[in-house]
């Protein structure tokens, strides 16, 4: 078995390979490092789900593949490997070309992502003037193009809106449209259908789906919602304070997840045939990276925890069927 | 003498209830002037102990009932009777003993607690305004409230910044039951919530429903959550309910096409990865201005001519007792 601090998998058709990440915020408190020996990979027309509760990490990592770590935020550690390059090496300059062009990103609110006094469409032809050298009729015109793709009606006439005139629904997918008119290699959707109704959600989801399955684009997909990720991923990603807890192919994770914190997620989950009573609930509270337990950081909470647990914290080894967990209890 | 409610008596009785608001106020934007139709003709009953749901998408009005039946809206038109009695067209004084009865917990415990408030202070509240007790009885019952909660007395001296999302909404839910409450209106109660912790919270509710002989309504937009907590089911969409059932008919056999389409919406775990499939097209409507006949009819995959000229009446449904849709093809067999 090969060691697991190396990289949880190498595979020749990763478009992104991501190693032992690390981003640390200075804080009253001292440095706390929200990302911590975080490895992935994306792989071309796939998508990896990416699923933990309010700050497990999932969105500082998400923003350290573009280098958009807010301050005091820094990322402290590991390499994003693109292309050949390492982004975290890459000049400034470099890096804005690489934004937007070849990875781009979705937000839960599109409305903070769009220029409330430009038109839909003069902010989606503005991201291929500036990344793909294009005139301004001849990108006006893809962006029309853009807007009808991703199933806006009369797209001629809604690119001269403004983005408050339009529904919720409609705004994501404008903004999907704008992530995807300069062809990136790669999407990362940060909790994009959170804020939308569940009926806009399931459109939204399917047209993130036909999208990929066009343009053969990775996909990284951040969510707070295990259903949804179930519903995306290819391969789910699991993060708890700050560490990947589990990885494994979905439909794996979800019919036999190996790591107690997976498995709490998803059996507390209401659902058909649990019938009426008590839920079954993960104890204790979400925890605060500046008072982390000893050893294993779900050690507090898990049922299986013993003196060894709360010792060392358990590195992310690997399972059989090309899955990977961080649990000295969990039995493959 | 008279006679108190009897034992079939509703705890709540709702009878064709409306609340509108003025929309704009001319002005500038005077192109936007108009009646918003949040609730608009809307009837229900709640029984003693009973849970019921209300769910629906944003605009549907779910909402606005609540408030209107927690009394913090002045309804438009229509009846709301609590315990027997008409609570319409009272005034503030005669409210009071209502107020007492009715509380409510809201989506986010980060707004809804006061911050300058300790724990305890913020739990005694309700018993001060109601003049409930004197100060040692308050606090014996504030530190009883806390344990029954989950907090510890140590948590009473601390302030609401201190806690986590789940024990502030632990503390919004002592508050409401500080008065010994028989119905509790909890609008979104666990969405702000992480997973791990909404569990935690539907558990406590549980629990105390049992032990206080709590009355629930309960607006979620989550149909796992309801489907799992609730006795009965009404399905709202844009103003009025659209379907109302036992959960399990609701689940089993929904008469309604939007019913049916929110069922199918909502992404399940461990279904495999998502096929493109039917989905529900079209956006939700402005309650500013509904469509006309069945407000649904423009994303409705049954809408005929009859369903833009009419709108259904909410009359029995399916085969169990106490199902209800409103629409013209409710008899016909499902999708």
């Amino acid at each position: 078995m090969e060691p697991a601090r190396e990289s949880p998998n190498a595979p020749s058709d990763a478009i992104l390979e991501v190693r032992g990440l690390e981003v640390t915020f200075a804080t009253d408190r001292g440095a706390l490092k929200a990302v911590d020996g975080v490895s992935f990979a994306l792989k071309p027309g796939l998508t990896l789900g990416l699923v933990g509760e309010s700050g497990c990490g999932k969105t500082v990592t998400a923003l350290a593949l573009l280098r958009l770590v807010p301050p005091p935020g820094r990322i402290t550690g590991g390499r994003v490997l693109f292309g050949g390059e390492d982004l975290l090496a890459l000049s400034e300059r470099a890096m804005e070309d690489i934004r937007g062009k070849r990875i781009s990103m979705v937000f839960q609110e599109p409305t903070t992502a769009f220029n409330p006094v430009l038109t839909i469409g003069d902010q989606i032809a503005e991201a291929l003037i500036i990344h793909g050298g294009a005139g301004r009729a001849e990108a006006h015109a893809a962006a029309v193009g853009m807007l009808d793709k991703v199933g806006i009606p009369d797209p001629a006439e809604r690119a001269g809106t403004y983005p408050h005139q339009m529904s919720g629904g409609m705004r994501q997918r404008a903004m999907i449209a704008m992530a995807l008119i300069c062809r990136p290699d790669i999407l990362i959707a940060d909790e994009p259908t959170t804020a939308l109704d569940v009926t806009i959600q399931a459109q939204i989801l399917d047209l993130m789906g036909a999208m990929q399955r066009e343009f053969g684009v990775a996909i990284l997909f951040i969510s707070h919602d295990l259903a949804v990720i179930s519903e995306m991923a290819d391969e789910v990603m699991v993060m708890y304070a700050g560490r990947v807890v589990e990885r494994a192919p979905a439909d794996a994770l979800l019919a036999h997840p190996l790591h107690p914190y997976t498995q709490g997620l998803i059996e507390t989950l209401p659902r058909h045939g649990v019938g009426r009573g008590r839920l079954p609930a993960i104890p204790g509270t979400v925890p605060d990276l500046g008072a982390l337990p000893d050893g294993c950081r779900f050690s507090d909470r898990c049922p299986l925890a013993d003196d060894g647990c709360r010792a060392a914290d358990p590195p992310l080894t690997r399972a059989p069927g090309g899955r990977w967990v961080a649990c000295y209890k969990a039995a493959p | 003498m008279t006679a108190g409610p009897s034992p079939e008596t509703p705890l709540l009785e709702v009878q064709g209830l409306v609340k509108h608001f003025p929309a704009g106020g001319g002005g500038l934007f005077a192109a936007d002037t108009g009646t918003v139709r949040a609730v608009d003709g809307v009837s229900f009953r709640l029984g003693r102990g009973e849970t019921l749901a209300l769910v629906g998408e944003s605009g549907c009005g779910k909402t606005t009932l609540a408030r209107t039946v927690a009394l913090l809206y002045a309804p438009t038109a229509g009846s709301v009777r609590f315990q027997g009695r008409e609570l319409t067209g009272l005034g503030r004084r005669d409210l009071k003993p209502a107020r007492r009865r009715i509380q409510m917990i809201f989506q986010d415990p980060y707004s809804s607690l006061n911050p300058r408030l300790p724990v305890g202070a913020i739990i005694a509240e309700p018993l001060v305004i109601h003049g409930l007790g004197g100060r040692a009885e308050q606090r014996d019952r504030v530190a009883m409230l806390a344990r029954q909660v989950g907090l510890g007395a140590a948590d009473m001296d601390r302030y609401p910044h201190q806690f986590s999302g789940g024990q502030r909404q632990r503390i919004a839910i002592a508050r409401a039951l500080a008065v010994e409450p028989s119905l509790v209106i909890a609008d979104e109660p666990v969405s702000a919530l992480d997973v791990s912790i909404q569990s935690q919270v539907l558990n406590l509710m549980g629990d105390l429903q049992a032990a206080h002989g709590l009355t629930y309504l309960f607006i979620s937009h989550d149909l796992a959550v309801v489907r799992h907590f609730a006795d009965r089911v009404a399905v709202m969409y844009l103003g009025r309910i659209v379907e109302e059932a036992p959960a399990d008919a609701l689940f089993a056999d929904p008469r309604h096409p939007y019913t049916r389409a929110l069922i199918a919406a909502q992404p399940v775990v461990g279904r495999g990865k998502r096929r493109p499939g039917d989905v529900l097209p079209g956006d939700i409507p402005s309650p500013l201005r509904p469509p006309p006949g069945c407000a649904f009819h423009p994303r409705c995959p049954l809408a005929a001519d009859i369903c833009r000229q009419s709108a259904p009446a909410l009359e029995a449904a399916g085969g169990e007792a106490g199902h209800r849709a409103a629409c013209h093809f409710k008899d016909e067999a499902g999708p």
